[in-house]
């Protein structure tokens, strides 16, 4: 529930910025409360408590933005903080397009169930589920040689928002995990598999599901093979589609369009993939595990089409890029206490197809599970990726070969223009984020033998 | 002083009453910077403190971490007690209620700064911009990032050491977007170091604006690269993270503890090529992976990790030492006080062979030459990893041919290592930020020009 003291402080942090003759100024607090626990060997071996708070200010004064931060939140630190985002203003260019104004809003998400559940775990059926995703592991599977990653998590976290002109704004939430890990031996081949789980409460944890996934795929690929170089049509789990997906992000940013990073920047109401490909942004999508209703500078959120009909449709806009644009924000503005406003995108839900499964399985095809490297081998302008990864070389449906040692390349922009399926079912990654059919892609680039 | 030091001892007496066999506190003030330049004007100015404490109490071989902002003894109390409950017993220590105060290590870092203001020192980096920008029309954008950080640490711990350190680190990040028609690519440069602003006016803008819009340039009138397998030739400085990837990770304790490595048993034993030596020296002044202490307050070191093929050490911080009895190494490295710490690389790089960059090209038939290498990854219980090429050229009959874009080397690391054949003579350092379970530190990574007998290569194929 909100912290009437903090609400307080935020008001009187933004009196007093005003009063140093700031023009306008919004404030961030975001608190945190989390518990991580790791077994090694039948006994807890990391424990972990936290406890973090931070405030972060953004002030216009004369046109020009300053930003600051400071986790200390007695009086004489706001205060400093304050100068400090004055002096950072001072030193910026002129920016006529951040702007902190218009009609004060209220956003409360309080004790919505959705979000926080009403849970009385003990702190000794934590221990003992952190001690059973170790030991079920090992105890199925006589070649684990250890479960070097897994635990319990329990993570508790608000966020305050107000600005100069009266907009409150509170979102909390309260979320749990569970994960481990399976790395199995045999003679000189080694394999490993990672599976988690996130829940609002510890009884909707799926335990056992991340044991089974990660002795499945470790037992699978433990003498998974290179496949002959060459195409392959491809189909990506929810997981590892997200995952490259969210790599090409940019070409819905209208702020990256405003600084010449969008690739797709002026290709706004052309077909840039297949015609059956429709994505959508939806904040408060009913499956979805994160639900956001307002954005960072205090908006509303709705439904965003961004590619319908492989038409690129919208950017994501926040009030500085709206009207850099000459249009109205659609309330994807993205800041936290730390950092300076940006925008971001909530729960994406790509529409689903006709195909059904038979036929995206028919014939051939290179199911592809997880990839590495998404951080360095993919390049946003070009489009182009060069990825390791693993997965099932499939034969109408049937797992064929286990597949590892292989990469796969490509390019992201014109391989959504190479869509030969769209599931008809809607799937999603393992953190209910992100929300997708199984596709097809036609001929990618495999290297392996 | 962060934490007082009464203060200190109360709560580390509170740890061991508690039955704990150590206790240690890691108290931190760091203020932060930063400067994004973009569109060549100013972008953003941003600075804030972070603050807070770390307060770690070890049962045996298990480890309990609080982290908090507060320093109140009050509630650094209530959590060194939430913390004790779980293994809470007799106690087995006292403490003696002194601190040693030790000053006497090895400063890494000069702390030079000038009186220039911010907007003077903006003004010294936009020329990077303008620079860039000169080179070619073909450059549609250039991003600038300057990073400043002063980390304030204070360490205590039951065994009565109690370290201060201030650790400066500036970095100027550059990235430059090229566009020719449909076609769109980008490149980063980014020097770091561990000292003030100098290191900026020391950098050479003419040879970095040369160097970044070239690499732009190059990638983006570059066919796809050809997979398979083949030899590689990698180019000294970022090259070496191939070695960070391939076998860094792989000597972490934080690995090793677990039997999560590959090489938890392989001390002794011949892992890599008899060509390949390696270190990771802590020490190396102004590098942007050193540090003076590490985050348990124990004087960093110079470690040899390889010597003609055999592995000789890994890095090691307390709890590897307690777990696995291999000596710790200064290596204890965390982001800030909200990581536990763990065994961590600093500034890893093979030593120089005896090869010419001549010799090593004149020895390929057909192979890729990498002259700049983007990030990797590794899973270090396979020893698979990956890492991407940023700028690479095809290799015929000795000589470097045409650029090739997308190509991506892949492999494990055990078997890279044996395939490392030809050692250059010139090693070279770059800054890069590593991330793993302590959170993202600044690391250095080097290596000689060094050429990989057969590795497989992800492109077209």
């Amino acid at each position: 529930m909100i912290n009437q003291e903090i609400k307080q402080m935020m008001k009187k942090t933004i009196d007093f910025a005003l009063d140093q003759g700031v023009g306008a100024c919004d404030v961030i607090v975001s608190r945190g409360d989390s518990l991580d626990l790791k077994a090694q060997n039948g006994k807890i071996d990391k424990y972990n408590l936290s406890n973090s708070q931070v405030f972060g200010i953004r002030i216009i004064e004369d046109k020009r933005v300053g930003i600051a931060f400071s986790e200390s939140t007695d009086e004489k630190s706001l205060y400093e903080t304050v100068k400090m985002a004055r002096e950072n203003a001072k030193t910026s260019d002129e920016n006529p397009y951040e702007t902190i104004e218009g009609i004060a809003l209220e956003h409360i998400v309080e004790n919505d169930p959705h979000l926080l559940q009403k849970d009385e775990t003990t702190q000794d059926e934590k221990i003992n589920l952190a001690l059973k995703l170790e030991s079920e592991v090992k105890e199925r599977e006589p070649r684990v040689t250890a479960v070097p990653y897994g635990g319990v998590g329990e993570s508790a976290y608000q966020y305050y928002y107000m600005n100069s002109p009266g907009s409150f704004c509170f979102q909390e939430e309260r979320y749990v995990t569970c994960s481990t890990s399976a790395l199995i031996k045999d003679g000189s081949d080694t394999s490993m598999h990672y599976h988690s789980s996130v829940a609002r409460s510890f009884d909707s944890l799926d335990w056992e599901v991340c044991v089974e996934e990660s002795l499945y795929h470790a037992t699978k690929w433990l003498h998974g093979q290179a496949i002959q170089s060459g195409h392959y049509d491809v189909v990506f789990t929810p997981d590892a589609f997200g995952s490259l997906l969210s790599c090409f992000g940019n070409i819905f940013s209208a702020k990256a369009a405003k600084d010449k990073v969008n690739p797709m920047a002026e290709k706004l109401g052309s077909q840039i993939a297949n015609k059956d490909f429709t994505i959508i942004d939806s904040p408060i999508f009913h499956q979805s595990f994160v639900q956001s209703i307002f954005d960072d500078e205090g908006f509303k959120r709705e439904d965003l089409p961004l590619i319908q009909n492989g038409v690129l449709t919208n950017f994501y806009h926040n009030t500085a890029t709206a009207k850099y644009f000459g249009v109205k924000t659609n309330a994807r503005a993205s800041r936290s206490a730390k950092s300076s406003l940006g925008i971001g995108g909530t729960t994406k839900v790509i529409k689903t197809g006709k195909t059904t499964d038979h036929d995206l399985f028919d014939g051939t095809i290179l199911e592809i599970h997880s990839m590495d490297g998404l951080h360095s081998g993919t390049n946003s302008m070009s489009g182009d990726f060069s990825l390791g990864c693993h997965g099932y070389l499939k034969k109408n449906g049937e797992i064929i070969q286990s597949v590892k040692g292989i990469t796969v390349a490509g390019n992201f922009y014109k391989m959504i223009n190479q869509m030969v399926g769209i599931g008809h079912l809607l799937k999603h990654n393992a953190s209910k984020t992100f929300f997708t059919p199984l596709i097809r892609f036609e001929g990618l680039s495999i290297a392996g033998k | 002083m962060l934490l007082n030091s009464d203060i200190a001892g109360k709560l580390i007496s509170k740890g061991l009453e508690l039955g704990a066999d150590f206790v240690d506190l890691f108290i931190e003030k760091t203020q932060l910077q930063t400067v994004s330049y973009k569109s060549s004007q100013i972008d953003q100015v941003q600075s804030g403190i972070n603050s807070g404490i770390g307060l770690r109490l070890i049962f045996g071989n298990q480890s309990l971490y609080a982290h908090s902002n507060s320093l109140e003894e009050k509630t650094l109390l209530i959590i060194i007690e939430n913390l004790a409950a779980i293994y809470k017993c007799d106690p087995k220590k006292s403490f003696t209620g002194a601190f040693n105060t030790g000053s006497d290590f090895k400063h890494v870092a000069a702390f030079g700064d000038s009186d220039l203001s911010l907007r003077d020192k903006i003004q010294h980096v936009a020329k990077l911009d303008q620079l860039i920008r000169t080179k070619s029309e073909k450059i549609a954008q250039v991003g600038l990032n300057l990073i400043q950080k002063i980390q304030e640490v204070e360490i205590y711990d039951s065994l009565g050491m109690h370290r201060t350190d201030k650790r400066p680190y500036i970095r100027l990040a550059a990235s430059a977007f090229a566009k020719d028609g449909d076609k769109q690519t980008s490149a980063f440069h980014g020097p770091g170091a561990t000292g003030g602003w100098e290191f900026v006016q020391s950098l050479n803008f003419e040879e970095i604006a040369e160097m970044i819009t070239a690499r732009a340039l190059t990638v983006l009138g570059a066919d796809l690269c050809p997979a398979g397998n083949m030899p590689v030739v990698l180019e000294n400085g970022f090259g070496g993270v191939i070695f960070h990837e391939a076998c860094g990770h792989l000597l972490e304790t934080t690995s090793v503890e677990k039997k999560a490595s590959v090489f938890w048993d392989k001390k002794g034993e011949q892992i890599a090529n008899t060509a390949v030596s390696a270190v990771d020296d802590g020490r190396v002044d102004n590098q942007w992976g050193s540090i003076s202490i590490d985050d348990e307050g124990m004087e960093t070191q110079r470690t040899q990790l390889i010597k003609d093929g055999i592995l000789t050490n890994f890095l090691c911080d307390r709890m590897g030492e307690i777990k696995t009895g291999h000596p710790r190494t200064g290596s204890a490295r965390r982001q800030s006080y909200k990581f536990h710490p763990a065994s961590r690389m600093r500034n890893t790089f093979i030593e120089a062979g005896n090869s010419s960059r001549e010799e090593i090209l004149a020895s390929v038939e057909n192979g890729l030459y990498c002259k700049a290498m983007g990030g990797g990854s590794v899973n270090p219980g396979t020893g698979e990893f990956n890492f991407a090429v940023e700028e690479g050229y095809l290799i015929k009959n000795g000589k470097i041919e045409k650029p090739v874009r997308g190509a991506t080397l892949i492999g494990k690391g055990p078997d890279v290592l044996m395939k490392i054949s030809m050692v250059g003579k010139d090693c070279t350092l770059t800054a890069g930020m590593c991330g793993s379970v302590s959170g993202s530190v600044p690391v250095t990574v080097g290596q000689p020009p060094l050429k990989v007998d057969d590795i497989l290569v992800g492109g077209q194929a």
